[in-house]
């Protein structure tokens, strides 16, 4: 009789000390998460009141006001061209080669962590951060130097062993842009962007492989079963990520690749910007182009997570 | 079994050598080419080894006034900003991860969207100098205190650990911001060391922010400094352009540097990453360690 | 868990005192400036002259430096002289870039002085002051270099009848030297002179004496294969096709992003040098169109960028350039091998038929002009400083040096001295001595002559600096070509028996508007880029004559009869005003 009042009693202490918890505890996740909220609100919202430079004739120098109100046009401006949509075809053709790409990070860092080699491993981790650090001006300089048909190495090899007749000129080339842009972000990248799967590895329980293996599971069922779905909470957030990010490839390396053979194909939208917002110098036209990524974008990311709902059950919200 | 794996681990490491090969010559090329003669390096006689060797280069850029102080702002925005970051990121990665949060789906909503905020670079001036940002130390470092991508990364990750350790935290009395400190943090650390590398190496090469912002010469980064380095030696060429100088009687070819002052540059920012690099990958190692305690 | 912690705070502390030393520096360096602003202390400088007025600090927007050094004070003696000299810490902005100069602008935080490009005037008209009634004080060498006329041009065009900007490198007397036409035919002089100096008048002949020359050389002294011309593309296509036919004929190009009218420099007339068939500009591709045909042109011109095409050049891969200054880079390299009689022809190209030489009239300034802040806290030293570098003294003290020291002046012929000539032979001298380094805000042409006098204000271009340069060793080939030519002096090469033309550009440029309104800068941006990629495959056409007919059929449906439009109307204002 009383060990059943003792555990009533401890329950109700346990209750109470839970729900009294929960009023504290909720009092202190408030004071936890609002110098949080207001470092994001001043620093990510704040500035968005200038998207409505967008919206005027505005020049630095000029008080906004005093500018003209000027409604959707620079935004008509900007989008009325009839090479915008050999620019977007180009923009999305390059996302979408690295989206596809992005499985390749995946199973280097898999196969990386299964070197037994603990010295080793590194070494090639480190070595294979390094072309990330390398800038794209460098990085040109040295495609140049292998690619260039006149004294490019790889030409050079080739033509000295007669498996050409000519010099070839990739980086000329306009069908094959594409892939070789990616080809070089690959490179560029891989390295770097596999630290966050070699980390979400190192984050799974050994107990699991362990168990495994006494079941009597080889490497390969291993890496099926217990590594992928480690990976895959990861992968989905950074691919949902890149989804919204589509239109965001980034400049400085089409910039500098860009020349006019392969320029129809190589320009994208990052770089068609730069180049209005130096001729035009152009403030709220950028601004607007800036807006019009910035809700193509969220919408993007939010179409794709609802798929991942449906299809996973798995939200990046 | 064992044989099988034997050549497993060959092929495997044969892959992985010829990627790292890939990766790694471009780098050593780039080393070589700074400490050899620049006249060499054009003619393409630099391939496996150095050429005519000199630390000229270095030196140069060593003896840049203000190089040291560079060196010190440099590295203490990028621990200090790097700090901030993870403080106040996790700190949100956490509470967001919390049910009884009011409006907790909201604030995190709130937070992926600005990963493709950008609202401009007149707006970042105004608001800067708005709050008497510019021209000093915390400009650098405050902005990026919250960081979308790790609050993403770092939540993701403490929704699929075990709350078995908190909640036993919890009935004892602790209160979430220590159990945060003292129990998820730890158990998080790989994501948290991934998160630290990816912002540390952009604080280490951020430079757009001085650029715009900061004259005060005391607050110069080691980036911009490099890049005012590299814009004195092409202004040479330009102004040889422009007739202004007549190149024919400049000792030395100056015109050549142009490429051997990019190579030490990048030497120079990266050397320090790669001496700290190994530092952080222990942190990534190491959550092997707690990962398995965590049971 | 003990041992982590200690390593993270040691870290910490290391941040920490790294941070502290730049917080405790930079209250140094704010204090110093601050103390440079209130505090009006009396502080004798070492050997200074008797200054009763406060020292203040100023700042100093810049045009482009002719060397670039980081901002903030200027380190040469000449900013030390001038500093020293008006009692002021210039805290100059070097880098000046259109970003920039708008974030400034947008936050409404302007320097005392800025020099800006005449494009943006128009958004700072409400930000600066009025500087006329500070003439009269402070800016007597204002009035006195510079002609009324000009002054109330700058009052009306650009000021709403104020005086609020200034134009700057207007010219007083001048210039010394005609100027030639810098695109031509350079060739290797050694190679030439094998060939018996083969007459080049015309663009054919250039393109046969290279190939000659390659026959003769195909490879260069390190056994490397010539090419004829290395070019380069990421500058677009104007550096091709926009300066070598074109001066030929007579007439420069201008006009918006697309330069769309070929102007006479003489007579205004003008036309569409994109739809006129025999325009300079079709005139240069026809000849690259020749050239490539002709097996001279380096494949990887369409690919690489001007640093590499300029490493070609200066490892001597290139025969020959109608450029200049990459020439100087293949001399060096030869030079390097002490190889001082053989070389490239470098300052001026070999004379062709047409017009080579031009005089420029006088000009009512470039691109740059000065302002005021309107929250600067000292307008009249402002206006004293932007005043020196109007005056005489100022712009022979920003060119040349400082007087006594650089140069000096015995009965009106100034000399360097042999502190000068030894400071020049380091390649940084702009940057350590500074001489030069602040053309770019002179107040007054630097082509040009001293006022009222026959010196030239760049001491170069004096008789017997030009003489002296000659006589050195490095110089030994310029001194075979030049009297080859029967010149005096490299730059005097006379026009086979031409006489030097007058070029009245400059009286007409300042009343065009400096860039297009938005709708044609648009279409004039398409073009351009439909042009970058055009060009490149004119060049390699097999059929130059219909590839041209396409290109212009294609530039028709682009739009370019608007832009044209736009110019024309804008000619026809700015002759009427002309005259």
């Amino acid at each position: 009789m009383s060990t059943n009042n003792l555990q009533v009693n401890k329950q109700k202490v346990y209750m109470a000390k839970r729900n009294k918890g929960m009023d504290s505890g909720r009092i202190t996740l408030l004071l936890m998460a609002i110098p949080c909220v207001i470092i994001l609100v001043v620093f990510s919202y704040l500035p968005l009141a200038g998207w409505a430079m967008a919206f005027f004739d505005y020049k630095p120098g000029l008080k906004m006001l005093d500018t003209e109100f000027v409604g959707f046009k620079w935004f008509v401006f900007a989008f009325d061209d009839p090479e915008l949509s050999n620019v977007l075809r180009n923009t999305l053709v390059l996302s979408f080669l690295s989206l596809l790409s992005t499985p390749i990070a995946v199973i280097f860092a898999i196969f990386l962590m299964e070197m037994t080699n603990s010295r080793l491993r590194r070494l090639i981790q480190t070595i294979s951060t390094l072309p990330n650090f390398i800038s794209w001006i460098l990085v040109f300089s040295f495609a140049y130097a292998i690619f260039a048909p006149g004294d490019g190495i790889l030409n050079k090899v080739l033509l000295n062993l007669g498996w050409i007749p000519k010099p070839l000129n990739p980086l000329a080339n306009p069908d094959i842009v594409w892939y070789f842009q990616t080809a070089i972000s690959i490179w560029k990248s891989l390295g770097f962007g596999a630290i966050i799967y070699i980390a979400a590895i190192a984050g799974i329980d050994q107990e699991q492989y362990d168990a495994a293996s006494v079941d009597g599971a080889g490497r390969f069922k291993r890496m099926w079963h217990i590594t992928l779905p480690g990976l895959i909470p990861t992968f989905i957030t950074l691919l949902l990520l890149n989804i919204g990010g589509l239109l965001n490839t980034g400049f400085e390396q089409y910039f500098l690749f860009q020349n006019g053979l392969t320029q129809s194909k190589i320009q994208v939208l990052d770089v068609y910007v730069y180049r209005l917002g130096i001729t035009l110098n152009n403030y709220p036209m950028s601004t607007a182009i800036g807006m019009a990524k910035t809700v193509i974008s969220v919408i993007l990311l939010f179409s794709a997570n609802y798929i991942s709902k449906k299809l996973r059950n798995q939200s990046i919200f | 079994m064992k044989k099988r794996d034997y050549t497993f681990q060959m092929i495997n490491a044969t892959i992985f050598l010829f990627f790292a090969f890939l990766c790694i010559y471009p780098f050593y090329y780039i080393f070589i080419a700074s400490v050899s003669d620049a006249q060499a390096v054009a003619m393409g006689e630099v391939l496996y080894f150095p050429v005519g060797f000199h630390l000229d280069n270095f030196k140069s850029v060593l003896k840049l006034d203000g190089i040291l102080m560079a060196f010190g702002i440099s590295a203490a925005r990028t621990i200090i900003g790097t700090a901030l970051m993870l403080f106040f990121s996790i700190m949100l990665a956490y509470v967001v991860t919390k049910n009884i949060l009011p409006g907790r789906k909201w604030i995190y909503r709130a937070t992926v969207i600005t990963l493709f905020f950008n609202a401009g670079l007149i707006p970042w001036f105004v608001i800067m100098k708005t709050l008497s940002l510019n021209n000093t130390f915390w400009l650098y470092v405050l902005p990026g205190m919250i960081s979308p991508f790790a609050v993403i990364l770092i939540k993701t990750y403490m929704e699929s650990i075990s709350t078995a350790l908190e909640e036993s935290a919890l009935v004892d009395g602790a209160g979430y911001f220590t159990i945060l400190w003292r129990i998820t943090a730890p158990v998080c650390l790989p994501v948290i060391a991934a998160v630290a590398v990816f912002n540390a190496v952009s604080q280490w090469n951020a430079w757009q922010d001085n650029f715009f912002l900061v004259s005060n010469p005391n607050l110069q980064t080691l980036q911009l400094m490099l890049y005012n380095y590299l814009q004195q030696a092409e202004s040479l060429a330009r102004a040889a352009m422009q007739g202004n100088i007549n190149l024919e009687n400049v000792a030395g070819n100056k015109q050549l540097d142009s490429f051997s002052i990019k190579t030490t540059i990048t030497m120079v920012t990266v050397f320090p990453i790669i001496l700290v690099y190994p530092f952080m990958q222990k942190f990534i190692v190491k959550g092997i360690m707690l990962g398995s305690v965590k049971g | 868990m003990k041992r982590r912690m200690g390593k993270w705070s040691t870290v910490i502390l290391i941040a920490a005192l790294a941070f502290n030393t730049a917080c405790a520096n930079n209250n140094r360096e704010q204090k110093n400036n601050n103390a440079g602003e209130q505090a009006p202390t009396n502080q004798g400088e070492t050997g200074a002259q008797e200054n009763p007025r406060e020292k203040v600090g100023l700042s100093f927007w810049a045009a482009e430096l002719w060397a670039s050094s980081p901002p903030g004070r200027q380190e040469d003696p000449i900013m030390k002289h001038i500093e020293e000299k008006f009692n002021i810490e210039l805290d100059m902005e070097t880098q000046p870039s259109d970003e920039k100069l708008a974030a400034i602008l947008a936050t409404n935080d302007l320097k005392d002085i800025m020099v800006i490009p005449k494009k943006n005037f128009d958004q700072m008209k409400s930000l600066v002051i009025d500087m006329e009634p500070l003439l009269e004080k402070y800016g007597q060498d204002i009035k006195k270099n510079i002609s009324p006329e000009t002054i109330s041009y700058y009052k009306e065009m650009f000021g709403d009848g104020q005086l609020k900007f200034l134009g700057s490198e207007i010219s007083t007397d001048g210039p010394v030297l005609p100027e030639t036409i810098w695109a031509g035919p350079y060739v290797r002089w050694d190679y030439y002179k094998e060939l018996g100096y083969p007459a080049i008048e015309t663009p054919d002949d250039y393109i046969k004496v290279v190939a000659d020359m390659k026959k003769l050389h195909p490879n260069n002294e390190d056994g490397k294969p010539y090419h004829g011309f290395s070019l380069w593309l990421d500058w677009g296509y104007g550096i091709l096709a926009d300066h070598w036919n074109v001066r030929r004929q007579g007439a420069e190009v201008i006009g918006g992003l697309t330069n769309i009218l070929q102007i006479d420099r003489e007579s205004f007339e003008y036309f569409n040098k994109y739809t006129n068939e025999n325009s300079g500009f079709w005139a240069d591709l026809d000849f690259w169109n020749k050239a490539n045909k002709a097996g001279l042109i380096d494949p990887d011109s369409w690919t690489q960028k001007y640093d590499q095409a300029v490493q070609k050049y200066n490892t001597g891969q290139v025969l020959a350039t109608y450029i200049n200054w990459v020439i100087g880079g293949s001399n060096s390299y030869l030079q390097s091998k002490k190889i001082y009689d053989k070389g490239w022809t470098a300052d001026n190209p070999i004379p062709m038929s047409g017009e080579n030489y031009y005089y420029n009239t006088a000009n009512k300034g470039q691109n740059f002009v000065y302002a005021i802040s309107k929250d600067s806290k000292n307008p009249e030293r402002a206006m004293e400083l932007i005043n020196y570098f109007y005056s005489v003294e100022g712009v022979l003290t920003i060119i040349n040096g400082i007087e006594g020291q650089d140069w000096v002046n015995e009965n009106g012929e100034y000399t360097y001295t042999d502190t000068y000539f030894e400071n020049e032979k380091d390649a940084e001298n702009a940057l350590k001595f500074g001489y030069r380094k602040y053309a770019n805000q002179s107040g007054l042409d630097i082509t040009g002559f001293i006022p009222g006098t026959k010196n030239p204000l760049d001491f170069r271009n004096n008789q017997s600096y030009m003489e002296i340069q000659l006589e050195k060793p490095e110089n030994a080939l310029k001194k075979e070509i030049t009297s080859y030519y029967n010149a005096e002096f490299p730059n005097k090469i006379p026009p086979k028996g031409q006489e030097y033309g007058k070029t009245r550009i400059a009286e007409l440029s300042p009343l065009l508007p400096p860039s297009e309104p938005d709708e044609i800068k648009l279409i004039s941006d398409r073009i351009v880029n439909y042009l970058n990629q055009e060009v490149i495959k004119l060049i390699l056409a097999d059929d130059f004559v219909a590839h041209k007919a396409k290109i212009i059929k294609e530039l028709e449906k682009m739009g370019i009869d608007k832009v044209y439009t736009f110019w024309d109307g804008e000619m026809q204002k700015a002759l009427s005003e002309l005259n």
